[in-house]
C-alpha cells in the first residue's frame, strides 16, 4: 500500500456516493466525527467560528447524503431568511401574511415537486385512465424534515414568538444542523435559536449522556432493527406463501423494527447534539406502552405530532369550533401527517385509520371515563391499542395494500399455534431480540434516563468495553442469516 | 484536548483503533466464534490500479484447416473481480447465500434478484432482466429457472420463444444456467433448456439426489450449499467462460444487493 493509494481511498470515501449516504451508524461518519470533535471543542469559545464550522460540516454532511442537493437547502435558507427580515419590518397585516404565504408556498412547492409530483400525476392518470411515465425525480434526503422546520420558523416570526435570526448563518445553522438534518427530530426555532445564541459548553456528564444515547441508538438501529428486518422483509415480500402465524409474527416484528429503526436514529441524533451542547426535543417515549391512540401520538414521533398540532390542527380551528369541526380537523391533520411520510395512498390510508381512531377515542371519552381504571381495564386498553398499532404499521410496510388483506386473511384463516415451538426453535435469535424489546418497554418511565445518568458515572474503561461490545455485536449479527423459510429447518 | 470532550474523544479513538487493527488482521476467534471485522482496512488499502484480465488458455483442440494446424481456445479463465447478477425463482433463497460466500471470497460483487414463482415465460415476456442488466451492468450472469414449470404441457413450443428472449436479453454476457432439481419427472423443461442453451453453460440438476425441505420441492439449505458446490466444480470443468470461484472458508454470506419480487400475476 502506498500513500497515494491510501489518499485516493480516503478521497473516494469523502466523495458523494449515492449508494452509501452518510448515516450515523456508518464508519465514515464516526471517523469524521473523531476529526470534527477536537476542532469543534477548540472553536466553541467563539460563537461565530463555531457556527461557521458547524454549518460547513452540516452542508458537507448533506452533500454526502444528497449530493448536489445541498445547494437546495442553501437556496431555501436564503429565501426564508430574506422573507423573515421583510416580514419583521412590515406592520400591515396583509403584507406580513403575504410574506408568510410566499415562504410557505415556496417551501411546500419544492417539497411538492420532489416528493409528490409523480404521485399526483400517477393518481391523475389513474383517474382519467391515461398512461403515465414517471418523471426522473430524485428525492433529496431529509427534505420533509427541514421543510417543516422552515415553515415553523417563518410562522413563528409572523406570530411574533421569535425574532428573525441575527444573521443568515444562524438561520442555516438551525435549518441544516447535521444531527437532525436527515431524519429529525423536527427542531422548532423557538427552542433551538436561543441555544445558538447561548453557545453553552456541555457538562462532562452531558457528553457521556449523549454517548449513552448514541449507544442505545446503535443497539436499536444497527443491531435490533436491522436483524429483525431480515425476517420481516422475507414475509412481507410474499405474504401469501406463509402461514397466519408467520404473517402475524412479521407484522409484530415490523412494528418493533420501525420503532427501533426510527427511535434509534433519533436517539443518535439527540445524543450527538447533546455532546455538542444542544438539546433536541424528545422524539419517542416508549410508544408501545400506550393505552389509547391519543396517548400513542403523545409518545410516537413527538416532534412531528406536536408540529402538526401547532401548525396545522390549531390553525384549522383545533377544538374551538364545535365537535364536528374538531373531529374533521383531527382527521385532516392525520391524513396530511400520513401523506408527509410518503407519496403513496397507503400512507394516506395509514393517516386515515389513525384519524378515525383518534376521533373514536375522543367521541367515546364520556363513556370510557365511567369505566373504573382497574388493571384488567388497563391491560385490555393496551391490548386494543397495540393491536391497532400493529395493524396500521403493516399498512406502512406492505408493498401494495392488497397484501394487507392477504396477511389478515392468512392470520384469520390459516393460524396454527403449533408453529410457535418450531418458530422459536428456528428463529431463536429473532425471538430473543423481540423479547428484549418487549422487556425494554415494560420498564417504568424514566428508567432508561436514570440508567444513562449512572452510565455517565461509570469508569472510562467500562464505557470503552461497552462500546466495543456493542459495535462487535452489530458486526456479528450483521452477517448472520435469518432462515427465509421456516420449513427448511424442520 | 481539554474540557468535557477529552474522555469521549479518547474512547472513540481507542475504539476506532481496535476495530481498525482487527480489520487489518482478521480471523480473530473468541473460543469457537470467529469475530466479524469491519472493512476499514480493506477499503483504505484497496488498489485502484486497473487489473488486466488474466486470460489463460487451459487446453486447446487441434483443428486442421488446409493442412495448417490452428490452436483454437475452447475456454478462458477470467480472474478479474466480476459483477455477478443472479436471477431466478425461489430456488435462489437457498442458493444465494452460498453464491454470495463464493462471490465475497473471490472478490466479486453479487446482485441477487429473486422473483418468487417465476418461470422462463415470466422472465421472457417482460424486460425485467434487461432492466437489471442495465442497472447492475453485470460481467457474469447466473440464472436458476425452471422449477415452476415442471409440469407445463407442450412446454417445448409454448416456452421456447420466452427462453430465446431471455437469452437475447443476456446477449454477449457470459452466463451459467442452473436447470431445476427435479422432484418428479418433468414434461420437457430440461429438454427445452438443453436444446437451446450451450452444453457448457447449462448445469443439469435433474438427476441429483438432494435432501428436500418439508414441501418436498425445495432443497434444504444445507443441500443447496452442496448443490452449488457441485455447480462450481462442474463450471471449473465445463464452462466456456470461467471466473474465479475458489471455495470459501465460510459457508454463507450475503449478496451485495438483494431484490425480491412477488410472484407474477
Amino acid at each position: 500500500m502506498t500513500l497515494s493509494t491510501l489518499w485516493a481511498n480516503i478521497l473516494e470515501k469523502l466523495a458523494y456516493d449515492p449508494q452509501s449516504p452518510m448515516i450515523f451508524s456508518s464508519g465514515t461518519f464516526w471517523a469524521l466525527f473523531l476529526l470534527f470533535m477536537p476542532i469543534y471543542a477548540l472553536l466553541k469559545r467563539s460563537r461565530m467560528k463555531m457556527v461557521l464550522y458547524v454549518v460547513a460540516f452540516s452542508l458537507y454532511f448533506y452533500y454526502k447524503s444528497s449530493g448536489i442537493f445541498f445547494l437546495l437547502i442553501i437556496a431555501t435558507s436564503i429565501i426564508d431568511y430574506l422573507l423573515s427580515l421583510l416580514l419583521a419590518k412590515r406592520e400591515k397585516e396583509w403584507q406580513r401574511k403575504l410574506c408568510v404565504l410566499l415562504s410557505v408556498c415556496i417551501s411546500l412547492g419544492v417539497l411538492g415537486y420532489f416528493k409528490y409530483a409523480n404521485f399526483i400525476m400517477a393518481s391523475w392518470a389513474d383517474i382519467v385512465g391515461s398512461n403515465f411515465q414517471p418523471l426522473d425525480i430524485i428525492l433529496p434526503v431529509g427534505i420533509s424534515f427541514y421543510t417543516f422546520q422552515s415553515i415553523s420558523y417563518i410562522v413563528d416570526v409572523y406570530r411574533r414568538r421569535i425574532e428573525p435570526t441575527d444573521s443568515w448563518l444562524e438561520y442555516i445553522f438551525f435549518l441544516s444542523f447535521f444531527p437532525a438534518l436527515v431524519a429529525g427530530p423536527i427542531v422548532r426555532a423557538d427552542h433551538f435559536l436561543p441555544q445558538i445564541k447561548a453557545n453553552r459548553v456541555p457538562e462532562r456528564s452531558e457528553v457521556w449522556m449523549g454517548f449513552w444515547l448514541i449507544l442505545l441508538g446503535i443497539i436499536k438501529k444497527a443491531l435490533l432493527a436491522d436483524y429483525i428486518a431480515q425476517y420481516n422483509d422475507i414475509v412481507f415480500t410474499t405474504p401469501e406463501t406463509y402461514t397466519g402465524f408467520e404473517n402475524l409474527m412479521a407484522m409484530f416484528g415490523y412494528t418493533m423494527q420501525i420503532y427501533c429503526d426510527f427511535s434509534g436514529y433519533s436517539d443518535m441524533a439527540i445524543g450527538i447534539a447533546l455532546i455538542m451542547g444542544f438539546t433536541l426535543p424528545q422524539n419517542f417515549n416508549l410508544p408501545y406502552k400506550s393505552q389509547n391512540v391519543t396517548e400513542f401520538w403523545r409518545r410516537w414521533h413527538i416532534s412531528l405530532s406536536s408540529w402538526l398540532r401547532d401548525y396545522l390542527y390549531i390553525p384549522l380551528g383545533g377544538n374551538r369550533k364545535g365537535k364536528v369541526r374538531t373531529y374533521l380537523n383531527n382527521f385532516i391533520t392525520m391524513l396530511i401527517g400520513g401523506l408527509w411520510h410518503g407519496a403513496s395512498w397507503k400512507f394516506v390510508a395509514w393517516g386515515g385509520f389513525h384519524g378515525v381512531a383518534l376521533i373514536t377515542h375522543k367521541a367515546s371519552q364520556p363513556l370510557l371515563s365511567r369505566i373504573p381504571d382497574t388493571r384488567i381495564v388497563k391491560f385490555v386498553s393496551w391490548l386494543v391499542t397495540i393491536c391497532f398499532v400493529i395493524f396500521t404499521m403493516a399498512i406502512f410496510r406492505v408493498n401494495v395494500l392488497g397484501d394487507l388483506w392477504v396477511m389478515l386473511e392468512n392470520i384469520f384463516t390459516n393460524f396454527h399455534l403449533d408453529y410457535l415451538p418450531v418458530f422459536v426453535d428456528v428463529r431463536l435469535t429473532w425471538c430473543i431480540f423481540m423479547l428484549v424489546l418487549i422487556v425494554s418497554h415494560a420498564v417504568p418511565d424514566g428508567w432508561w434516563q436514570r440508567l444513562g445518568e449512572r452510565f455517565a458515572e461509570w469508569p472510562w474503561i467500562v464505557k470503552l468495553i461497552i462500546f466495543v461490545v456493542v459495535v462487535q455485536l452489530v458486526l456479528q449479527f450483521r452477517s448472520e442469516d435469518v432462515a427465509p423459510f421456516i420449513y427448511f429447518q424442520f | 484536548m481539554k474540557g468535557p470532550y477529552s474522555g469521549l474523544w479518547f474512547l472513540l479513538t481507542v475504539g476506532f483503533a481496535i476495530f481498525f487493527v482487527a480489520s487489518a488482521f482478521g480471523g480473530i476467534k473468541l473460543g469457537e466464534i470467529e469475530l466479524e471485522t469491519t472493512q476499514m482496512y480493506a477499503e483504505l488499502t484497496k488498489s485502484h490500479e486497473p487489473v488486466a484480465p488474466v486470460v489463460q488458455e487451459i487446453t486447446t483442440e487441434s483443428v486442421e484447416v488446409e493442412s495448417v494446424v490452428v490452436e483454437e481456445p475452447r475456454y478462458i479463465i477470467d480472474t478479474t473481480p466480476q459483477r455477478i447478477l443472479f436471477v431466478g425463482d425461489s430456488m435462489l433463497e437457498s442458493l444465494s447465500p452460498r453464491v454470495a460466500a463464493y462471490a465475497k471470497h473471490n472478490g466479486h460483487k453479487l446482485h441477487t434478484v429473486i422473483w418468487y414463482g417465476s418461470t422462463t415465460k415470466a422472465w421472457g415476456t417482460c424486460e425485467k432482466l434487461a432492466g437489471y442488466i442495465a442497472k447492475y451492468n453485470p460481467t457474469f450472469i447466473i440464472v436458476s429457472l425452471g422449477g415452476n414449470e415442471m409440469f407445463v404441457r407442450d412446454i417445448k413450443t409454448r416456452h421456447l420463444e420466452p427462453l430465446k428472449r431471455i437469452l437475447e436479453q443476456i446477449g454477449d454476457i457470459p452466463y451459467q444456467w442452473i436447470a431445476p432439481p427435479n422432484w418428479k419427472p418433468d414434461t420437457g423443461i430440461n429438454e427445452l433448456l438443453a436444446e437451446n442453451i450451450p452444453a457448457n453453460r447449462l448445469f443439469v440438476s435433474k438427476d441429483l439426489t438432494l435432501a428436500r425441505a418439508s414441501d418436498k420441492i425445495h432443497p434444504t439449505r444445507v443441500a443447496a450449499y452442496g448443490w452449488f458446490d457441485l455447480i462450481v466444480e462442474w463450471m471449473a470443468e465445463n464452462q466456456d467462460y470461467r471466473i474465479k470461484l475458489d471455495k470459501p472458508e465460510v459457508q454463507t454470506s450475503k449478496p451485495d444487493t438483494l431484490e425480491a419480487m412477488a410472484p407474477p400475476q
